[in-house]
């Protein structure tokens, strides 16, 4: 091992530590440690937990060696790392050490729940942790000023305010009801917004990508605020076990659509410097608007139909037609169609524009659509669909459990519109091949080929997974 | 054949009928289910799996093979046959389906087959190795994977219900395994990235196999539903691991494979086969843009270079309308460099090829000459206009092939507008207010048309001049115009032009011309200083001094394009006398539109004798002709249907509209066309004082005003 990975190795096991006492201590005070570690006496489980943790961090620091200077990368694989920890530690190393059978049933998957949201707990603290524990140099690439940092910071601030503002005015009670009214949805919004800009402070890149990142930072917000911190404030014991998650779940949809606004909201300001100021010879290597946008909208909108027909037999199945049919006060079928149709090229068309030149592979053509099939569940099925019926927005566990059928629509779609749009860029001189571009062009694009080698896979995964196994778990 | 099959056809349906009568089944409604059938059929599903075939074929990425192509097509197809079944139209209580089973498990169990064989296909293709060895490795792990999943049976206890027998979950396990490969692509430094897109494979692939696949082969619905999801959980975890596992075996592989970076997706140049294409036409960009769409299985994607002497490709359809004022002249010329990203375009004249060394020379349009070689050479230079030889012509004659012509065409007659309107001496008025257009072909009848709307639309800036004295004269030596159109049609076109005042003078042919008139066959003249010819045209005078073999002056080549005696030399468009297979003997017409399809055709043949498979011959029927007339006017004929008028007009505009290239320019010549309905044609000149410079015609002509103004 080289001097530079044992270093890493050792701000991990730092990190680590420190992880393990945030999620270790509340756990422990919680009396949730025996059942999470199986040892019979809670200061022996506080004890293996945190060697494990040490042991643990240690890795995360030598995976993670090469990427310590991006936050939002240690960040997100650091809620990657914390879930794969759940299903191959929790669920699967320790029943066998304990002489059990794997736990890969859904019953032991509902018991070992808290240690799913310690986990994630102790995955987000170390890689916070190994991040400000990197030397400074590394922290301090971009050369802002004090006047830079504010401006990204207001930044933050304003576009999480107003994307709480916004969802409260929309949304009413069913969203601020997810943290104690307003001001906390505020509170909640402003620390969205602030997370996203200090994990992405070089401004402007793609709205879909921008959206993608925002669940993830949702996600996080809803494990950090209304399931660990808030309880803890107000002196209660962690509610991390299965039947106290559920009650906590209507909070999670809408930490979802919090971040995402938050984080598009974000993208757009620093976006609409450029549009509106940018000069034409820094952006002279562009496609012009109108070429690139009918572009986009046409290969979305042709792969939203694609998609939208390769599902239409599953959905005519599952029932799935009458329901939409019902958004236009119609019960037949063949409205529903219709609807559907119309629907898929919609969320076809805003990919396109969205997702435009986003993926260097089909792989990574799949993760997006799959990021953005996964937000239009939460935004369409359990939001604005139930709206559209005349209801509020069906953010339980057991509706969202009844809308399963749905979410596995969604992310077998949004695959299928990611990998038919990647494969229909591919057919252009696509972005990924241009060793020639322009300096300034080159730079956006390696920080792009960057987040597709770094950050965007665990934002990827972390959606699907934790969408399919907290849906499937908290099930009723 | 036909007839056997025909007569087969009608003996069956007799034994229906038969059948029917002796049954006794409903004479009414079965007679109406057929026809409801037939239009069905006809009317809805053929256009559609028609139009559904064209989208697939130029929208479909360049990576998918013809089957995949074909699988996609069918799918949706049987899709939107079936659907109706599937949701249950027309189902009533009394009258249930007597197929027995579910239309939607049917559906489903169709398309999967369809699939399962274009992706059989398409993983048994020869592609770049790391693919290959990805689905390799999936494979092996699927294989790994399906033993394990038969040799501990507990965890299918809870699943039980979704499982068909072993064999089937063996297969598709063993399939998902390679599927999972196929997506994940090592790449140096991206290791982690690896795995966790394996394990979102994996997810995905547990949604695919134990909620859709597995359910469906069980004889179940598919439902997707929770309990589903709960009762393989297990497969889940499993199924995410088998994708960690995936990628990291792929990762191994990946990095002892030779290093495939960013810069070296694209082959380095020189190992490229070079497609040299010479002409920046119709024809030309064809090909261009083919190759830029699909490329070679052994080759890759072979360097595409296009020499042409205009940097741009000039829309020739529309050249009428700049001639005539109403679209801008740059609106009908799509620059090379804008639509082909992937073609270096060279902007100079070939001057001369060499066949042995397989290399021409091109004349910048200033500097040296230069050679570059080829592996493929494709001639596509288009016409000339050919007078035949008549005396005058090439002097005074105006012609109408380039921008150039049309703007100098343009102006040339709104300058004898301005000359007629100071003109007192009545004969020579006449002559700067007569137009000759000889040839009346598709672009004499559109021209002569277009320029008396032209006249008609600023005729009031010039009040003193007489409408009367404006002629407007077709000549064509045929006893009919427009020859290519069905008789009754040019009749009518005929008829039309003659009602908005056009004389046309059919058998009768231009001998000359001179300043002041233009003599023709029947000894008469008639006193212009307007005569356009669009009567004759000739191949690029390139194509005589390069030394091939010759057909009425066209390069002869064979049906596959390849000019004759050669395998790597290719003509085409109006430059080439490609034979026409639908009549021996008979030589494709000099049209866009053949230009077009036979550039496709080059460029596929061109990648199969890469792929070291056999060109095939070209065959295209003419889809439509159509022509304008004028304001709001023409005649349009698709197969045997024929049609004139407004209609023929507006189908003119939006064929020609959805032709030309770029979005663009397709605005921008619609925003010309509106603002014509609202104002005025222009009556600026932009050529100070002189039409045709080299000419000495504008210089007597002004002598002539001058003297006027004097008296
Ligand atoms: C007024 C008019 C109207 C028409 N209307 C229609 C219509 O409505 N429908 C239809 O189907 N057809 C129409 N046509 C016919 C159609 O334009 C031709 O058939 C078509 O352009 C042939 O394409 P091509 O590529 O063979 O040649 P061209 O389009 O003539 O292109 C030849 C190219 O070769 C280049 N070139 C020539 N010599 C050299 C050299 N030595 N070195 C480098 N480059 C060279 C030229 O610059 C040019 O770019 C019309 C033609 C005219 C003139």
């Amino acid at each position: 091992m080289s001097v530079f990975a044992a270093a890493a190795a050792r701000q991990g096991a730092i990190a680590g530590l420190v992880g393990g006492f945030g999620s270790g201590l509340p756990l422990y005070y919680s009396d949730l440690l025996p059942a999470v570690s199986g040892m019979r006496s809670a200061p022996a489980g506080l004890v293996v937990h945190l060697v494990v943790a040490v042991v643990l961090g240690g890795v995360f620091g030598v995976l993670l060696r090469r990427r310590g200077s991006d936050p939002a990368q240690v960040v997100f694989w650091g809620l990657i790392f914390g879930t794969f920890q759940w299903y191959l530690e929790a669920l699967t190393v320790r029943p066998l050490l304990q002489g059990e059978s794997i736990g890969w049933g859904i019953e032991a998957a509902r018991a070992a729940l808290p240690a799913l949201l310690g986990d994630l707990l102790y995955g987000l603290i170390t890689a916070v942790v190994f991040v400000l524990l990197q030397p400074a140099p590394a922290m301090a690439t971009d050369r802002r000023g004090v006047a830079g940092w504010s401006a990204v910071l207001l930044r933050g601030v304003v576009s999480g305010a107003a994307a709480a503002g916004l969802l409260a005015v929309v949304l009413g009670d069913s969203f601020t009801s997810i943290a104690t009214g307003g001001t906390g949805v505020l509170a909640l919004g402003i620390v969205a917004g602030l997370g996203y800009v200090l994990l992405y402070p070089a401004g402007p890149a793609g709205t879909g990508p921008a959206a993608a990142r925002g669940a993830g930072l949702g996600f996080m917000v809803w494990v950090v605020l209304p399931v660990t911190t808030t309880p803890l404030l107000r002196g209660e014991t962690l509610p991390w076990t299965a039947d106290q998650i559920r009650a906590l779940f209507p909070a999670l949809p809408g930490s979802l659509l919090l971040g995402v606004l938050a984080a598009v909201l974000a993208t757009w300001l620093s976006g609409l410097r450029r549009v509106l100021f940018a000069d034409p010879a820094d952006r002279a290597d562009d496609e012009s608007l109108a070429v690139r946008t009918t572009r986009a909208l046409v290969r979305g909108a042709t792969g939203g139909v694609a998609g939208g027909l390769l599902f239409t037999v599953i959905m005519a199945q599952i029932g799935y037609f009458g329901t939409v049919a019902q958004l236009v006060g119609s019960a037949s079928t063949g409205v529903g169609v219709v609807v559907h149709l119309l629907i898929s090229v919609v969320l076809g068309a805003s990919y396109g524009l969205f997702f435009r030149g986003q993926s260097d592979d089909l792989a990574a053509g799949i993760g997006w659509g799959i990021s953005w099939g996964f937000l239009w569940w939460v935004l369409g099925a359990l939001t604005i669909l139930p709206v559209g019926l005349g209801g509020s927005p069906q953010w339980t566990a057991a509706a969202a459990a009844a809308a399963f059928p749905s979410l596995i629509g969604h992310l077998c779609y949004g695959s299928a519109l990611g990998a038919i749009l990647y494969s229909l860029e591919a057919n252009d001189k696509p972005w990924w091949i241009r060793p020639e571009a322009p300096v300034s062009v080159g730079e956006r694009l390696s920080r792009r080929r960057t987040e597709l080698a770094g950050s965007a896979p665990p934002v990827w995964a972390a959606i699907a997974l934790v969408a399919v196994t907290l849906t499937v778990v908290l099930a009723p | 054949m036909r007839r056997i099959l025909i007569a087969l056809g009608v003996a069956l349906m007799a034994y229906a009928a038969v059948g029917a009568v002796l049954d006794g089944v409903n004479l009414i409604g079965v007679p109406l289910f057929l026809a409801g059938v037939l239009i069905l059929n006809d009317g809805i599903i053929l256009p559609l799996v028609i139009g559904l075939g064209a989208l697939v074929g130029r929208v479909a990425p360049r990576a998918w093979g013809g089957w995949t192509r074909a699988a996609a097509v069918i799918s949706v197809s049987v899709t939107i046959v079936a659907l109706p079944l599937v949701l249950g139209f027309g189902r009533v209580a009394d009258n249930p389906s007597v197929l027995p089973g579910s239309y939607g498990r049917g559906l489903l169990l169709i398309l999967a087959l369809v699939w399962l064989v274009a992706l059989a296909r398409g993983l048994a293709r020869r592609g770049d190795p790391a693919r290959r060895a990805g689905v390799l490795v999936g494979l092996g792990v699927g294989v790994a994977v399906a033993l394990i999943g038969q040799l501990r049976g507990h965890m299918t206890a809870a699943a039980a219900g979704l499982t068909p027998g072993s064999a089937v979950t063996i297969a598709v396990t063993i399939i998902g395994g390679a599927l999972i490969g196929s997506v994940l692509r090592y790449r140096p430094g991206r290791l982690l990235s690896l795995i966790t897109t394996g394990v979102l494979a994996g997810l995905l692939w547990w949604t695919v196999e134990w909620l859709t696949v597995l359910p469906l082969f069980a004889g179940a619905e598919v439902s997707w539903s929770l309990g589903d999801a709960q009762a393989s959980f297990g497969y889940l975890v499993a199924a995410m691991i088998q994708g960690g596992v995936t990628a990291g075996l792929i990762a191994a592989v990946g990095a002892r494979l030779p290093v495939r970076t960013v810069d070296t997706l694209v082959p380095p140049e020189e190992t490229r086969p070079r497609v040299l294409i010479v002409g920046g036409g119709f024809a030309g960009v064809g090909v261009a843009r083919r190759l830029q769409q699909r490329h070679s299985t052994a080759a890759g994607a072979p360097e595409v270079v296009l020499v042409s002497d205009s940097n741009y490709q000039l829309f020739t359809p529309m050249l009428t309308g700049v001639a005539a004022g109403t679209l801008s002249q740059q609106h009908i010329g799509a620059p090379l460099r804008a639509g082909l990203r992937n073609t270096t375009i060279v902007h100079a004249t070939v001057e001369s090829v060499d066949m042995a060394e397989r290399q021409i020379t091109v004349q910048p349009e200033a500097g040296e000459a230069v050679t570059m070689g080829y592996d493929h050479l494709v001639l596509a230079v288009g016409s000339v206009p050919d007078y035949r030889g008549l005396p005058g012509l090439e002097q005074y004659a105006f012609t109408l092939k380039s921008l150039a012509d049309a703007t100098l065409l343009r102006e040339h007659v709104l300058r004898q507008l301005e000359l007629a309107d100071g003109e007192r001496d009545s004969l020579r008025r006449r002559r700067l207010l007569t137009v000759v257009v000889a040839g009346g072909g598709f672009a004499g009848a559109e021209l002569v048309a277009e320029l008396r709307d032209l006249v008609h639309s600023v005729r009031r800036f010039f009040p003193r001049l007489d409408p009367e004295e404006l002629r407007f004269i077709l000549l064509h030596s045929q006893d009919r115009i427009l020859p290519e159109l069905d008789e009754r049609l040019a009749a009518h076109a005929l008829e039309r032009l003659r009602a908005k005042g056009i004389e046309v003078r059919l058998n009768v042919r231009l001998t000359g011309v001179d300043a002041e008139e233009a003599s023709l066959d029947d000894g008469r003249t008639i006193g212009t200083g307007t005569v356009v010819w669009t009567a004759g045209n000739a191949p690029s005078p390139l194509v005589r001094e390069l030394g091939f073999e010759l057909e009425r002056g066209a390069i002869a080549c064979d049906a596959t394009m390849q000019v004759r005696g050669r395998a790597d030399v290719w003509a085409l468009g109006d430059c080439a006398a490609v034979p026409d297979l639908a009549q021996p003997g008979a030589y494709l017409p000099p049209t866009a539109q053949h230009a077009l399809r036979e550039g496709t055709a080059v460029a596929d043949n061109i990648l199969a004798v890469l792929d070291g498979r056999a060109p095939t011959p070209f065959r295209f029927r003419t889809i439509a002709l159509l022509v304008a007339l004028g304001h709001q006017d023409g005649a349009v004929q698709i197969g045997r249907w024929l049609l004139s008028g407004r209609l023929a007009w507006a189908l003119w505009r939006g064929v020609y509209l959805s032709k030309l290239p770029g979005l663009e320019k397709r605005v921008r010549v619609s925003i010309d066309w509106l603002l014509d309905v609202f104002f005025p044609r222009d009556v600026i000149l932009t050529e100070p004082r002189r039409g045709r410079p080299p000419r000495d015609r504008m210089a007597t002509m002004a002598s002539v005003n001058v003297g006027d103004d004097a008296r």
